[in-house]
């Protein structure tokens, strides 16, 4: 038997899914916890084999929850549930180390496969959701950054390197492009990174390799 | 429309000599023979300047002055005492009851037009400023309690609506489940039932989330925004290069109009940019939290096209919520844009 515990806020859909899963046969609900942080609680003293938790709920929500439950190295499988399929969600939910991610509008069948899924260690998502997560597989996050690190440098980090060059203070640059100084010193600090320039000498030399400015200007 | 001009005097001669250099140049003239028609007509006229001499029987001219001062209404009324020449006890008692300006009797007629003229200026600038202001207040108000309103409709659709719905979806999952051993064609019947409603289900979770993304409600503000970058990031093939600095929390609004502000900052850049990287910083600075949105696209002649990508309509919004918006973009050199907003303004929730 499958010792799980429900976590959902919705007085209703908790009993629906108390009745879904104990249908299965092969789960036995051990209890019900109205909000993340009962959630929590609850994990502690009745060490659920399988949690099976909504993300929005009051108080701790589901991903919160999660989070602290694998701080506290509690050897539960969280599964989650939510109405959404939004990518920071499905993102932060497989982060705080849930092992299942189901649409409540898929809250059935699949819901005890992700269970038990979970109980045997492994993953399991929704079609919509599992969607996301192999299309942010095949085409990962685009950070590339070119060989040319003058094609790194944003537009402003460009704008600054060129003022710098034409031998104006920090306050001027500032008052120039309507940011503090300390914005200013910021982006010169990361384009000394960027550039792999020491000093302001250096970022002076570069900014005329690039051709932002002349070598004959003052 | 005219300056409103309240004359007290009462002396008839002398009222009679005020009016008449007053008069004939675009002035509304009233006037109070004493200080307690003054007091009501002032509360009537609301008048842009009044023009009242010191010394007058019952309710002297400085009693006058303090009571106007002690009306909310009149608080900011420009007050010009009239006194005798050289009474310097006058002007200080004058300048403690309130008193705006002093004009010495007897009157030069030049240095009294110039004078009104000066007040009556300064008032209705002043004024137009002041409603420019509430103006600005009671847009702000008027955005806050809409985007309150979609986060409760929201909030509704999903957790009352949804939940209600998915409860009901469950029921008729688990009815289905017990029709199929014995009734094999109830069991057909009921399918088509439950796909529309979980049809209903998906069409009602897409207004949720349309009125309200759900990562802002979920996740901190940085980890919104990252998501947001990484979902476009992908879905256009260009990359998004997200920096946040550590955040204080901020308030709601903050955080929604900030969010809003990347959609669109970002729906402008994959239609108008046509740039190979784009870099969004989140950063604070004294009381003000900036994200800033920069592109190494084809940019644009400042001032050119600005009001066709939508800018307007972002500015305008930056500025109900007391923010503002910045903008530097030339031809071939990309296109910084920044949205700003106070932290302290909105207290945070």
């Amino acid at each position: 038997m499958i010792k799980l515990l429900i976590a959902e806020d919705h007085q209703m859909v908790r009993a629906g899914l108390r009745a879904l899963l104990e249908k299965a046969g092969d789960i036995e609900v051990v209890g019900e916890a109205s909000n993340g942080q009962e959630a929590v609680l609850l994990t502690q003293k009745l060490a659920p084999h399988v949690l099976v938790m909504d993300i929005r709920m009051p108080i701790l929500n589901g991903i919160q929850a999660a989070e602290r439950i694998r701080g506290l190295k509690l050897p539960v499988n969280i599964v989650l549930l939510s109405m959404f399929s939004d990518e920071g969600l499905v993102h932060q939910a497989l982060k705080s180390g849930a092992k299942g991610y189901v649409l409540k509008s898929a809250a059935s069948e699949e819901l005890l496969w992700a269970v038990r899924a979970a109980h045997r260690g492994e993953t399991f998502l929704s079609g919509p959701v599992s969607a996301i997560v192999v299309d942010q597989a095949l085409n990962p996050r685009m950070t590339g950054t070119s060989p040319d690190p003058f094609d790194n440098l944003s537009p402003r980090e460009k704008e600054i390197l060129q003022l710098i060059a034409e031998e104006h203070t920090s306050s001027e640059i500032g008052s120039m492009l309507a940011v503090s100084e300390k914005t200013v010193e910021k982006h010169r600090a990361h384009l000394m990174e960027k550039l792999g320039a020491k000093n302001l000498a250096g970022l002076v030399r570069l900014a005329v390799k690039y051709g932002l400015v002349d070598r004959e200007t003052p | 429309m005219n300056s409103i001009i309240l004359i007290v005097d009462d002396d008839p001669s002398s009222r009679f000599t005020l009016e008449s250099i007053l008069e004939g140049q675009d002035y509304s003239l009233y006037v109070a023979e004493d200080g307690k028609r003054a007091l009501e007509q002032a509360e009537a006229l609301k008048p842009d300047l009044i023009l009242m001499d010191v010394m007058m029987p019952g309710m002297d001219g400085f009693e006058v002055c303090r009571r106007i001062r002690a009306t909310p209404a009149l608080a900011e009324a420009p007050i010009l005492l009239l006194t005798a020449l050289d009474d310097n006890a006058s002007r200080l008692r004058g300048i403690e009851a309130g008193a705006d300006d002093f004009l010495t009797k007897p009157i030069d007629r030049q240095e009294l037009r110039a004078r009104v003229r000066t007040i009556t200026r300064l008032n209705r600038y002043r004024t137009l400023l002041e409603q420019r202001e509430s103006l600005r207040e009671m847009a702000q108000k008027l955005v806050t309690a809409q985007e309150l309103e979609r986060q409760r409709i929201s909030r509704e659709l999903h957790d009352e609506l949804g939940q209600a719905l998915t409860a009901h979806l469950i029921g008729l999952r688990l009815l289905q489940t017990d029709f199929s051993s014995q009734d094999s064609a109830l069991h057909e019947r009921l399918e088509p039932l439950i796909l529309d409603t979980v049809d209903i289900l998906n069409r009602m979770r897409q207004l949720a989330q349309d009125l309200r993304p759900p990562a802002v409600d979920t996740l901190d503000l940085p980890s919104a925004l990252d998501s947001f970058c990484q979902e476009y990031s992908r879905r256009l093939h260009l990359p998004i290069l997200f920096e946040a600095e550590p955040l204080p929390s901020v308030s709601d609004v903050i955080a929604i109009t900030l969010y809003r502000f990347l959609q669109e900052a970002l729906t402008n850049v994959a239609r108008h940019a046509q740039a190979t990287r784009v870099w969004v910083d989140l950063s604070t600075e004294d009381q003000s939290v900036s994200l800033t949105v920069q592109d190494n696209g084809q940019g644009f002649q400042e001032n050119s096209h600005m009001s066709g990508i939508g800018i307007q309509g972002m500015r305008e919004r930056l500025t109900i919520a007391g923010g503002s918006l910045t903008l530097r973009s030339a031809p071939g050199r990309g296109t910084v844009i920044t949205a700003s907003l106070p932290i302290s303004a909105t207290e945070a929730k």
